[in-house]
């Protein structure tokens, strides 16, 4: 099986000039035997808000939903998704953060950490994460990869929903040869 | 199951049952599980915002009920809806009694929400230094193992692997440690037990793994029910990874009341960065709960309004419709018992209404054909004189072409006597009645006013002419009876006595005494004749009174007057008050009453002792009495003494007293007699004082 390797570097500046938002910083996308690999660096994960989350002890989750996709006229077309989430939880006892990595809800990692740069990185960054595997109906055509990421629920003045994230960030398109 | 009342019993039965089952569910949660469910609603802000969206939604559906109740109302009383005063009243009453009171309780309860959850200003701080101090003491328990590992690393740089083992010994001997463990790559080389602790782990492999790969590590474990600190750093030899590991373990308060305070400070934590949720989230449930009371409270209330007032309502409309004079309006059944027993007495009402007013008609009908066929002349009338009902006779009477003839007008052009006592009827405003003799004395008409209402009076015409022809003839009979009597007595010794004379100028044997004696009784009887005459004409001749407005004061001290210069010895008394005021009546006729009335008491008294002229009013009437002391009135006379030729006077006429009855009876008056104390009459005199 062929396989292409793409590298695309994308710099996102996506911080609002009125606070600092968080945004991608490194984004690396590979497509190995149509198993597409993902490694990405967020910027300014950790405001305030999410600090005085994880001070207070309850657990803190960032989500990163995957998307491949195909433009369409009206609407995108998604050939697969995946959603994964590193919940982080500290114990103040024995001095340490708990971090457990979901795939689709499924645990596929939980580490201990004792130091909080090291909890940060391991949550705002992904090295070599293998997604999902190019569908079949995919290859041949003209396809992206968009993610986002959420990394915390809020209200605004009470009422309005809101949520510190990540906006959707896609990757240039590339085609994977049948 | 079909029946309407079993479906309305099942669906309520099924809205209780529901009740029940979300009331015996809350109080559960609230009593069970309202911590565990707090945590979790706190921490979710899903739920928050749908909290936030369910009350808005409640809002707007309890403002949306209220103002649609209120323009209800208003479209109600615009169209002026039977009963809608009262249910204006009954609605804005029920949402006053329901709002007011959970605006108040929300707002008081509210602030005892906020204040319950309130953390203490110095708390958190509090926790804070002494979360300080129990990190440096963390810090420093962990320096010091280590610095051991630092130490141990340094000595066995140099040494052979084959005395760690005794030279390691040597080191923990000395130290304040519990353990050191040595591993060589990810395998367990040896341990030392500095305590002899018994079932001592050995370190895991993440825990080397992290050594590894940081250089140095540390763990608080819990283990055998005490808590332990380990602390591991890499040793490399000869390209070979060992990982040291020093443990301490801790007394058992030491390492709980480490781990206790460590989480109720992050609890605390936890709480203050809740706090904000925790109060809303509380706030919202409470506000849900209060909007559904209101919500619950008003729409029943409008459900119960409509539940007594469409009631009412119908019940109105149906009396409306029966004063319209709709009898034939049925109130339909109602679900409500109560309701529907006042409905079925309503319907009930209504037929026997019904009935009797068909029994009315028949009876009015039968009046009218009565009234229609009597001999007498029935009218109503307005008082303006508008005729309102005259029957066939009384058309007869009075000329009349139709009803809608004026009655005054007709009788002022045609009937003009009767137009005129007619209207002084009116201002007596009494029941009166007078027989006039119309068409040139060929109809005799007794007209009887009777008072009906205060807008109306009857006119009741009875022709009367045969019975006053008899009448009149029976009296004339009489009359020219009593008057062939009257003169036959003085005819007598007029004739006797005229004979008497007569023999004795032709027996050329008279005296002249005799013959005067004779002449002189002749003459008597004759005068006494004019007299009985002139009493006759008087009576005959007797005017209708002509009432102007007199002072009875001024006729009784006239009367006074020329009594007392007439009869020194007779003495009359006046009793009438100084503000006795003026009274209508005919002056002379009155007097000329008085006078016969005086002149009587006088020859009763023969000429001397005490008569009393006596006035006063009495409700609309004057009374006028004259008390005499003198005989009496024989008893055999009483009933008939103001006929005429009754008398108690061997010779008088006898027209006194009937021309003082014909003189009181014009006046619309009546007299009367009784007997006097201790003796004598006394006659009274009523007639109206206008």
């Amino acid at each position: 099986m062929k396989f292409i390797k793409v590298y695309i570097l994308i710099l996102i500046f996506s911080a609002n000039i009125f606070a600092q938002e968080p945004y991608v910083r490194k984004f690396f996308l590979n497509v190995k035997h149509s198993l597409v690999v993902v490694s990405l660096e967020l910027e300014d994960s950790f405001p305030s808000e999410i600090l005085e989350r994880v001070r207070s002890g309850l657990p803190l989750t960032f989500t990163y939903y995957f998307y491949l996709k195909s433009k369409g006229t009206i609407k995108d077309k998604v050939w697969i998704k995946t959603k994964v989430t590193i919940t982080c939880k500290y114990d103040p006892v024995k001095i340490e953060y708990r971090l457990n990595f979901r795939k689709d809800d499924q645990l596929f990692d939980t580490r201990y950490v004792h130091s909080w740069s090291e909890t940060a990185k391991l949550m705002s960054s992904f090295q070599n994460l293998s997604l999902f595997e190019v569908p079949e109906e995919a290859k041949g055509e003209e396809i992206f990869l968009s993610f986002k990421v959420h990394l915390l629920s809020k209200t605004k003045w009470l009422i309005f929903p809101s949520s510190i994230s990540v906006p959707e960030t896609v990757s240039t398109t590339f085609k994977i040869n049948e | 199951m079909n029946n309407p009342e079993n479906k309305k019993k099942l669906k309520l039965l099924e809205a209780v049952l529901l009740l029940l089952g979300f009331s015996i569910a809350f109080v559960y949660i609230f009593l069970f599980r309202r911590e565990s469910l707090e945590k979790h609603l706190t921490s979710n802000q899903t739920f928050l915002l749908f909290l936030w969206y369910l009350n808005i939604i409640f809002i707007i559906v309890l403002f949306f009920i209220i103002i649609r109740q209120l323009i209800k109302l208003v479209l109600e009383r615009k169209e002026r809806v039977l009963g809608f005063r009262l249910r204006t009243k009954l609605v804005l009453s029920l949402m006053a009694l329901v709002l007011i009171p959970i605006i108040f309780l929300f707002i008081f309860a509210m602030d005892l929400i906020v204040q319950a959850n309130q953390i203490p200003e110095d708390l958190p701080q509090i926790f804070s230094n002494v979360e300080e101090i129990v990190k440096d003491w963390d810090k420093k328990e962990m320096k010091k193992l280590f610095e051991f590992t630092q130490k141990v690393s340094t000595f066995l740089i140099n040494t052979p692997e084959k005395f760690w083992y005794r030279d390691v010994q040597k080191f923990c001997s000395r130290e304040d440690i519990s353990f050191f463990q040595v591993y060589r790559e990810k395998n367990f080389l040896f341990s030392i037990n500095c305590q002899a602790l018994k079932n001592l782990e050995l370190s895991s492999f993440d825990f080397l793994k992290e050594i590894r790969e940081n250089g140095k590590s540390y763990l608080w474990k819990e283990e055998n029910k005490r808590w332990t600190l380990r602390v591991g750093s890499l040793f490399v030899k000869e390209d070979i990874y060992y990982s040291f590991v020093a443990g301490k373990i801790y007394p058992q308060e030491i390492g709980m009341g480490r781990e206790k305070f460590l989480l109720g400070s992050q609890n605390l934590k936890e709480l203050s960065y809740q706090k904000k949720n925790l109060d809303i989230t509380r706030i919202l449930i409470f506000l849900f709960l209060t909007l559904s009371v209101g919500f619950a409270g008003i729409w029943l209330g409008a459900y119960l309004t409509r539940y007594f007032t469409n009631p009412l309502s119908q019940i109105l409309e149906g009396t409306r419709e029966v004063a319209g004079g709709n009898l034939d309006i049925k109130l339909p059944h109602s679900n409500m018992e109560d309701w529907d027993l006042l409905f079925t007495y309503f319907n009930y009402m209504v037929q026997e209404i019904k009935n009797y007013r068909g029994l009315l008609a028949e009876e009015r009908e039968y009046l009218k054909t009565l009234v229609e066929n009597l001999t007498l002349g029935i009218l109503n009338v307005k008082i303006d004189g508008s005729i309102i009902t005259i029957n066939k006779k009384g058309k007869e009477f009075l000329n009349f072409e139709s009803e809608g003839e004026n009655l005054y007008k007709k009788l002022e052009e045609d009937f003009s006597p009767i137009y005129k006592w007619l209207q002084e009827s009116l201002k007596g405003k009494i029941s009166f009645s007078q027989i006039f003799e119309l068409k040139a004395n060929t109809l005799c008409l007794s007209v009887n006013y009777v008072p009906f209402s205060p807008n109306s009076f009857l006119l009741i015409l009875e022709d009367v002419t045969e019975f006053i022809r008899a009448q009149r003839m029976g009296t004339w009979k009489e009359a020219a009876q009593k008057i062939a009597h009257e003169i036959k007595n003085p005819l007598t010794p007029i004739q006797l006595f005229s004979e008497h004379i007569k023999k004795k100028i032709d027996g050329d044997k008279f005296e002249k005494e005799e013959l005067l004696s004779s002449i002189n009784t002749i003459l008597d009887e004759v005068s006494h004749l004019r007299g009985m005459v002139d009493a006759f004409s008087q009576f005959a001749r007797m005017p209708l009174p002509n009432p102007q407005k007199m002072d009875l004061k001024e006729l009784f001290f006239q009367l006074k007057e020329i009594y007392d210069n007439l009869h020194p010895k007779l003495k009359i008394s006046i009793d009438i008050s100084p503000q006795f005021p003026e009274i209508e009546a005919d002056k002379e006729l009155l007097r000329r009453a008085l006078v016969n009335l005086i002149d009587n008491g006088v020859e009763a008294m023969k000429f001397e002792g005490n008569i009393i002229l006596k006035a006063e009013i009495k409700e609309n009437d004057v009374l006028i009495y004259v008390i005499d002391e003198g005989t009496g009135i024989p008893e055999n006379i009483k009933t008939n003494i103001f006929q005429p030729y009754v008398s108690t006077k061997g010779r008088g006429s006898g027209m006194g007293l009937s021309i003082v009855d014909r003189i009181i009876k014009d006046h619309r008056g009546k007299i009367t007699f009784e007997e006097n104390s201790p003796k004598g009459t006394k006659f009274i005199i009523s007639i109206p004082v206008s």
